[in-house]
């Protein structure tokens, strides 16, 4: 038997939302809201009969971005090493990964899951159902997992990925604001974004993190013109240059072979007679030039696209990101500024306007979107734009309407058409425009201002226990 | 003395294509002898970035010195000067007539990119 090799086919590949390693969830329990499907070949689809009975069902499948095995290893949850056959971790000798899932419906081949902590385009070998007839063993022992605590295993087992649900937080702490009682969840995400710019994004940006206090972290990811500073004056504390790695050429070493240009999927060098032409703008870092020349002509250099500063306003913490003058690719700053998220606070991002790559860099991991818009035609198409794009990565989201009394009521019902909970609205006053436009903060100005942000933290901190939950 | 011209057609007749990295095509012309060869550009027609750079690698092979051409963004100029290829922007009617108003001195060649990035 040894040494005999065992081969099988695919039966059908498994998307997800995550397209990273290291953004995915290690387990279900940690992607409770991940949702998938998995597309059988159609050959097989006659396997499937009977299957929707069943509300979970086992995966079984390749992990195929999985490093070589290692027999002893450090799984997610814990920093000692274990045998890799006491833990789940992919660099095994047999690359099989098993997830148990939720089957939400099937359409045809097509099986949408739900708590998938696979990654997308990953090669599934076989489904079975689950059963807690036969699966539920109730009062077992759980070996070196017994030592990990509820809460960093959460933490750990979501890895970069964060949950959309995020209320069963033990740290969870409740504060009066503006004569309101809000739970705070420390750990959760708000990004506030909207379709363009100007919409006042910024402004509710500053004034819920001012009005929600204390355990507030400002993310600043409008990395291109971040204006949040500019209202909280803060003290700076640290400064973090971000650079990206960009391949740079020894033109002695370097025969002109061309492979380099050859393997670059992003176009970012050309060939020519007398040697390649690096555009570090288009590089995005990937090393694959570097691994393929055969005469080590080409090593790594860091180029710096921003900087980054931490700062305090305040009890509010605020982390700016600032991209370099010219400098065309945000996307790797505002991961460098999400990375200043912390676990024992609320984080409010402030995220670019439009809908573009910024910005889903911006959102992705957030639990809860904030959308600002104005009641106007343009208002309403750009907001079309951004649900879509939110809906794509599967968050929830609501909506604050600025200047909600300039315009029409098209904004209001296509949110109740599309169940998208309209959170509060901003008057058009002159007292408003005026405190923007001396650069003072709203709530520090006007108390109605203050109900009516501490109004729009509460019900978004309990936006999971209300009946309008939007689905993904 | 080679000479690229980016063109609508396969003939010397054909008017001159403006875009460089989306032209359709490239016709290669002998200054001296006036031959001259056709090549297909459709591969780079329908790239979504990084048009330029290609086609400033492809006349690269083609060992043109002079590209003549409507327009040409910075990253295929800067592809072009690392290559030793001088550029001609402007150019207009036939690609006979471009390469003629080239020799005569009435196009001469540019030192820097006429248009921003995605025209070219
Ligand atoms: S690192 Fe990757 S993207 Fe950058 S030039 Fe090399 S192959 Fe292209
Ligand atoms: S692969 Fe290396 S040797 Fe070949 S062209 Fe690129 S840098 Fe030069």
């Amino acid at each position: 038997m040894s040494g005999e090799t065992i081969a099988y086919r695919p039966i059908g590949v498994i998307h997800s939302e995550h397209t990273t390693p290291e953004d995915t969830p290690a387990q279900p329990v940690y992607a409770q809201e991940c949702l998938g499907r998995a597309e059988i070949i159609p050959e097989y689809a006659d396997g499937l009969r009977d299957l929707e009975g069943f509300s979970h069902i086992y995966l079984v499948y390749h992990l195929h971005r999985a490093g070589p095995a290692k027999l002893v290893t450090k799984p997610f949850l814990q920093d000692v090493e274990r045998g890799v056959f006491a833990t789940r971790a992919p660099c095994r000798p047999n690359a099989i990964g098993l997830s148990i899932v939720e089957l939400v419906r099937r359409e045809g081949n097509v099986l949408h899951l739900k708590g998938v902590d696979v990654l997308d385009g990953t090669p599934l070998l076989d489904i079975k159902p689950y059963t807690a007839k036969f699966d539920r063993i109730e009062g077992t022992r759980n070996g070196w997992q017994d030592e990990v605590d509820d809460a960093t295993a959460r933490k750990r087992g979501q890895r970069g990925y964060r949950p959309k649900d995020a209320a069963q937080n033990p740290h969870a702490r409740t504060l009066v604001r503006g004569g309101k009682e809000v739970t705070l969840t420390p750990g959760m995400t708000i990004a506030i974004a909207s379709g363009k710019g100007g919409t006042g994004k910024t402004t509710v940006a500053v004034n819920l993190a001012l009005t929600l206090g204390g355990p507030v972290r400002l993310l600043d990811c409008d990395v291109e013109e971040p204006n949040c500073h500019l209202f909280l004056r803060p003290k700076i504390k640290n400064l973090e240059t971000v650079g990206v790695p960009v391949p740079v050429v020894d033109a002695l070493a370097c025969d002109a072979c061309g492979r380099c240009a050859e393997i670059c999927q992003f176009g970012a060098i050309a060939a020519l007679k007398n040697g390649p032409l690096v555009f570090a703008e288009l590089c995005h870092g990937c090393g694959g030039c570097l691994s393929v020349c055969p005469r080590h002509a080409i090593r790594e250099e860091t180029r710096p696209i921003g900087a980054i500063t931490v700062g305090q306003a305040g009890d509010v913490e605020i982390v700016t990101g600032q991209l370099r003058v010219g400098e065309a690719k945000s996307p790797p700053l505002i991961r460098a500024v999400k990375k200043y998220a912390r676990d024992d606070r609320v984080n409010i991002v402030d995220c670019p306007p439009g809908t573009s790559c910024p910005v889903i860099a911006a959102l992705r991991g957030a639990d809860f979107v904030i959308l600002v818009t104005e009641p106007t035609p343009f208002g309403l198409h750009d907001l079309k734009l951004a649900v879509e794009t939110v809906r794509q990565f599967g968050l929830a989201c609501g909506v604050v309407i600025n200047r909600a009394d300039i315009g029409d009521s098209r904004v209001k019902d296509y949110c109740a058409a599309e169940s998208i909970p309209v959170l509060v609205e901003i008057p058009h006053r002159r007292e408003i425009a005026e405190t923007y436009s001396r650069g003072q903060v709203l709530v520090q100005v006007l108390p109605e201002m203050r109900a009516l942000f501490a109004d729009l933290g509460a019900r978004i901190m309990n936006w999971n226990k209300s009946p309008s939950r939007v689905a993904p | 003395m080679k000479i690229a011209v980016t063109s609508r057609g396969r003939t010397l007749e054909s008017p001159v294509d403006p875009r460089f990295g989306r032209a359709e095509f490239f016709i290669l012309v002998d200054a001296d002898s006036g031959a001259f060869d056709v090549y297909d550009n459709a591969q780079n027609l329908s790239a979504a970035q990084g048009a330029g750079i290609q086609a400033a690698q492809t006349v690269s092979r083609l060992a043109a010195e002079v590209v003549i051409t409507g327009h040409c963004g910075p990253k295929a100029f800067r592809t072009l000067g690392a290559a030793g290829i001088q550029v001609v922007v402007g150019a207009s009617g036939s690609v006979a007539e471009a390469v003629q108003s080239f020799k005569t001195g009435k196009l001469t060649p540019t030192e820097s990119p006429d248009v921003e990035g995605h025209w070219a």
